[in-house]
């Protein structure tokens, strides 16, 4: 039997409110991103963010249509209740991007105090909120946030007549914030707001806003020393691209347009077009004309459109050519490019002119989100080939694809963070795949005519081509011959053949000299191979040193820095000439310091070095010995070395100084590794000894020796990327892991051997004997 | 005035740094903590020297055996209240044995103001308030100690010590190392010389008493 029938009211603690907002904004930029949506969404013209370093608290101010007590009450202070829901078409027009009702934690996940001036056309109100009261057990109804009427003004609350940065402050004032608007005042800030932060926002405001659209929104962005240039944010921009697609979805069609950008004929046009047969429609689109192209959704293998009319604009940007490909495929010069992923990041999506957060930023696990990369490794075909599909890079394709909250089955995530999952989302990434193919067939259809029209063009191909067509005419002739019939078709061979009624043959001569040449291309081509890759090897050496004595070099720097500072200060503010002009010595001293690493890395690539002939090895030892004493006197380490003075190997200089340059490296680090006590000893020792044609190398170090990984296994440090060197952390790990690699290849390439037993039965220091045929 | 200790096994840039401070900030001195073997060595300056606050190079290996930040961790344990920031000659952001925080790394290079370039001039003031700062809180959470241990010692007169004996002893140490209280003899800290010194005058008292009677 049932009684007392009793109705009872769901609540919410206020801890778990918060957390829910904080879920939903759980990164800074994200937060930021938020504010800067609200103030577009209601109408603004300017936002403006200042985080004032010497009061370590943010500004933010825009000029919007603010919040009447009204929608504070039922829509800003009700969590979950936006006003944007059911009508989001701004007074000017604007689609307004949020809906979730949950934006405001973004302020809660920037600071814990929040100081609101908020006018209206009804007047001004002040709101102010202490998140940390939404701490402990209270229930959400029992957090209260104050509210006063005022008259005061947007510029009197933010306080701007004491910024400190005038010259920006002065801008600001004069942007129209003497009507409505909204302005926060935020204290005790989550975050260290220093220069990273600030570059790395900076970054992310600049890629908010989708390039290429002409903006009624402008955004200001800056601290106490930013200059007026650099805080107003300017849209990054796509400035130099190979290929431009431009696309529509419009209901059931998809248009494409295609405008090749990357090839230079060098003058060379009409030879080109007519030798790669490229006809006239073709020849217009390589002078710029764009390639129109239309499919319906059937087409493109999709049943119908489930999320409406969609555009956007996608550009191929290649970041290296090598000069074969350059010359092969008539690219265009692009010496100089710098990696634009970086700055502008990939492809990325933009809701009604705002950004919709990870796709395409770089560093995050979605910047690759339509998985380009697997895609390319899948088909790894080059851009010539005759068989195989071209793919391009993750890192080669930027651009801004737009959508709207009017596109259907596009919802954003609850969390912020992209799109949810779905048959919208699915076929929005195959319809850019087919996009994005296209591109490719176009590409590809380019690179494989021009690199018909190479072979051509190169004499040793053609002349290969001839044979080839001469043996292909003698298999038909003997089969011909078996069957009889050969002797009307003789006249069908090759030049040679139809003039009698020989089986077509080769001049032996000619297949000599075909084959000399090849073999001569073939041995060039190897060469050249071999000492491109001495180079590389020489250079990651060159790397690798740097790398392993950054501390050193930008301790010197600094140096340098500091003691030309120390003595303009000494003369500016003291008078103090003495002491000015020991600074200037002792930055002088760092100065020579210097050379020795340049002897080391710079001059080790030195063009006499990659010439291989026959060496005197102590010689050349004590040449080199010498440019590492003053680093190594520095490092308070003894260097003991002996040679055989009849040592005569036929080497490359470089070879000999990157085992020893890496070898010495790995012992210094060793000797920095911090363990529970002094060491007592810095030394190294090498002897060289004659061996046969060849040579000995005996190397040792007095340091901590080999980490435990490779204590019973001291071979694998040969192998590439294994790095035992831990500069300081537990888990950071920074060396390269490539010296020892080096030091193992450039000992095979001279018949050699290296023995690092020793190290398995020795507590301290580092073990190597090293063994080179010559 | 607030005194900065400098750590570096190589400081070859203390003059120039000494000054940069003093000319910005007349509250503040650098002062050197050299000639030290060892970490205890390098407390006990910090003791000697009177040290508010401190700034320790990060790569101190090859001379000292271990690193700013392993020092840090050692100064910390028996200094809980002093801050420590550490000075690096590569980017702050390479240190990443997690034990400093991020916002107690500076770059050595934050002296370098580039002939008084306004944006490098900024970021050494704001650093300089930082250790300004730093320095007035150690100062302050010392005063405080001074108090809690004036309260102490009243009750280990009264022989009402008890469990805060250990308290006591820390905040003496610290105290005491930095002159601020007077320093004991070792026996005159045992918790039974209270004890010791009243049977002491009792016995005194009655053999006065006993003596009293007798003539």
């Amino acid at each position: 039997m049932k009684k007392q029938v009793r109705e009872i009211e769901f609540d919410v603690d206020a801890y778990t409110a918060r957390l829910i907002g904080r879920e939903n904004v759980s990164k800074l930029e994200g937060a930021v991103l938020e504010i800067v949506k609200n103030a577009y969404d209601a109408d603004a013209s300017v936002c403006c963010l200042y985080y004032a370093n010497s009061e370590n608290c943010v500004y933010i101010m825009d000029n919007g249509c603010g919040m009447k007590e009204e929608v504070l009450r039922t829509h800003w202070m009700t969590i979950g209740n936006s006003s944007k829901k059911k009508s989001y078409v701004t007074k000017s027009g604007r689609l307004q991007t949020g809906a979730k009702g949950i934006g405001r934690f973004a302020l809660d996940r920037m600071s814990d105090q929040c100081d609101m001036l908020t006018i209206s056309e009804d007047g001004g109100l002040e709101w102010i909120v202490d998140w940390r009261d939404f701490d402990g057990n209270k229930r959400i109804s029992e957090v209260k946030a104050k509210v006063f009427d005022t008259d005061a003004h947007l510029l009197d609350h933010v306080g701007i007549e004491s910024w400190r940065n005038r010259a920006v402050a002065s801008k600001i004032v004069e942007c129209d914030f003497s009507g409505t608007g909204t302005a926060f005042r935020l204290n005790h800030l989550h975050d260290v707001w220093d220069e990273r932060t600030m570059n790395r926002l900076r970054n992310h405001l600049e890629n908010l806003l989708p390039p290429d659209v002409k903006q009624n929104f402008c955004v200001w962005f800056f601290d106490d020393t930013t200059d007026v240039e650099e805080a107003l944010i300017t849209s990054t921009n796509v400035e130099s691209y190979d290929y431009r697609i431009d696309f529509q979805v419009t209901s059931n069609m998809l248009d494409i347009q295609i405008t090749r950008n990357e090839f230079d004929f060098r003058g060379e046009e009409q030879e080109v077009y007519r030798e790669a047969e490229f006809d006239e429609q073709e020849q217009a689109y390589l002078r710029g004309k764009k390639k129109e192209e239309a499919f319906s959704m059937e087409e493109i293998g999709e049943k119908e459109n489930f999320i409406g009319d969609f555009q956007g604009v996608l550009f191929f940007y290649k970041i290296s050519a090598n000069k074969k490909d350059q010359e092969r495929f008539y690219y265009k010069d692009i010496t100089g490019r710098a990696n634009l992923a970086k700055k502008f990041g990939g492809i990325k999506l933009y809701r009604d002119q705002f950004r919709v957060r990870p796709y395409g930023e770089y560093g995050d696990n979605d910047f690759d989100w339509l998985e380009l990369s697997a895609r390319r490794n899948r088909s790894p075909a080059g851009l010539g080939k005759e068989h195989g599909n071209w793919r391009v890079g993750s890192e080669q394709m930027l651009g801004t694809v737009s959508i709207s909250r009017k596109n259907t089955n596009l919802e954003d995530a609850a969390n912020r963070n992209g799109i949810q999952e779905g048959v919208g989302f699915s076929q929005l990434k195959r319809i850019l795949l087919f996009v994005i193919e296209e591109f490719e067939r176009d590409r590809q259809s380019v690179g494989r005519k021009l690199a018909r029209f190479a072979d051509k063009k190169d004499q040793l191909v053609s002349e290969r081509e001839k044979m080839r067509q001469l043996a292909e005419a003698r298999k038909e002739w003997e089969a011909e011959q078996a069957s009889g019939k050969q002797l009307e078709k003789t006249e069908k061979a090759g030049n040679q053949a139809a003039k009698s009624s020989l089986p077509p043959s080769a001049n032996p001569e000619d297949v000599m000299n075909l084959v000399e040449g090849m073999e001569q291309k073939q041995a060039e081509e190897l060469e050249e191979l071999r000492n491109e890759n001495k180079m590389l090897q020489t250079l990651a050496t060159t790397g690798i040193i740097t790398n392993m004595f950054m501390h050193e070099i930008r301790t010197s720097t600094n140096n340098i820095g500091l003691e030309l500072n120390a003595a303009y200060e000494a003369i500016e503010y003291d008078n103090d000439v003495e002491y000015a002009l020991q600074n200037i010595l002792r930055a002088i001293r760092v100065k020579k310091n210097f050379a020795s690493w340049f002897g080391i890395t710079i001059e080790s690539i030195k063009k006499d070095k990659r010439r291989r002939r026959k060496h005197n090895i102590q010689a050349m030892l004590k040449q080199y010995m010498s440019t590492w004493k003053d680093i190594l006197d520095k490092s308070n380490t003894a260097l003991v070395y002996g040679c055989d003075s009849d040592i005569e190997l036929w080497c490359f200089e470089f070879d000999i100084e990157n085992i020893i340059s890496n070898l010495i490296a790995n012992s210094l680090a060793s000797f920095d590794r911090e363990m529970d006590r002094r060491l007592e000893k810095r030394e190294i020792t090498l002897d060289i000894s004659g061996l046969g044609k060849g040579l000995c190398m005996d190397y040792q170090d007095s340091g901590w020796g080999l980490i435990p990984k490779y204590k019973k296994r001291p071979e694998l440090i040969l192998e590439p990327f294994e790095s035992g060197h831990r500069f300081d952390g537990e888990d950071e790990d920074h060396g390269t892991g490539m010296g020892m690699w080096i030091v193992n290849r450039t000992i095979s390439e001279y018949n050699g051997t290296i023995d690092l037993s020793e190290n398995r039965r020795s507590e301290m220091g580092f073990y190597a004997k090293i063994i080179l045929g010559g | 005035m607030y005194r900065v200790g400098y750590i570096d096994d190589e400081p070859a840039q203390f003059e120039n740094y000494r000054r940069s401070l003093l000319r910005r900030c007349k509250e503040l001195e650098l002062v050197l903590i050299d000639e030290c073997n060892s970490k205890q060595d390098i407390l006990d300056k910090i003791y000697e020297k009177q040290i508010d606050v401190l700034l320790i190079d990060y790569k101190m290996v090859k001379n000292f055996g271990f690193n700013g930040t392993t020092l840090i961790n050692y100064i910390n344990d028996s200094m809980r209240d002093i801050q420590c920031f550490i000075m690096t000659g590569v980017d702050p952001d390479l240190i990443t044995d997690g034990l400093v925080a991020e916002r107690d790394r500076y770059p050595k290079g934050i002296f370098d103001t580039e002939a008084a370039d306004p944006k490098k001039e900024s970021e050494l003031k704001a650093f300089i308030q930082v250790l300004l700062e730093s320095a007035k809180v150690f100062q302050t959470r010392r005063q405080q100690k001074l108090e809690r241990y004036r309260e102490l010692l009243d009750k280990k007169h009264q022989g009402e010590l008890g469990a805060d004996e250990e308290e006591f002893l820390e905040l003496y140490k610290v105290l005491s190392s930095y002159g601020m209280v007077e320093k004991l003899p070792k026996n005159m800290l045992d918790s039974k010389f209270e004890e010791r010194l009243q049977r002491i005058l009792e016995l005194g008292s009655s053999i006065i008493a006993e003596h009293k009677t007798s003539t």
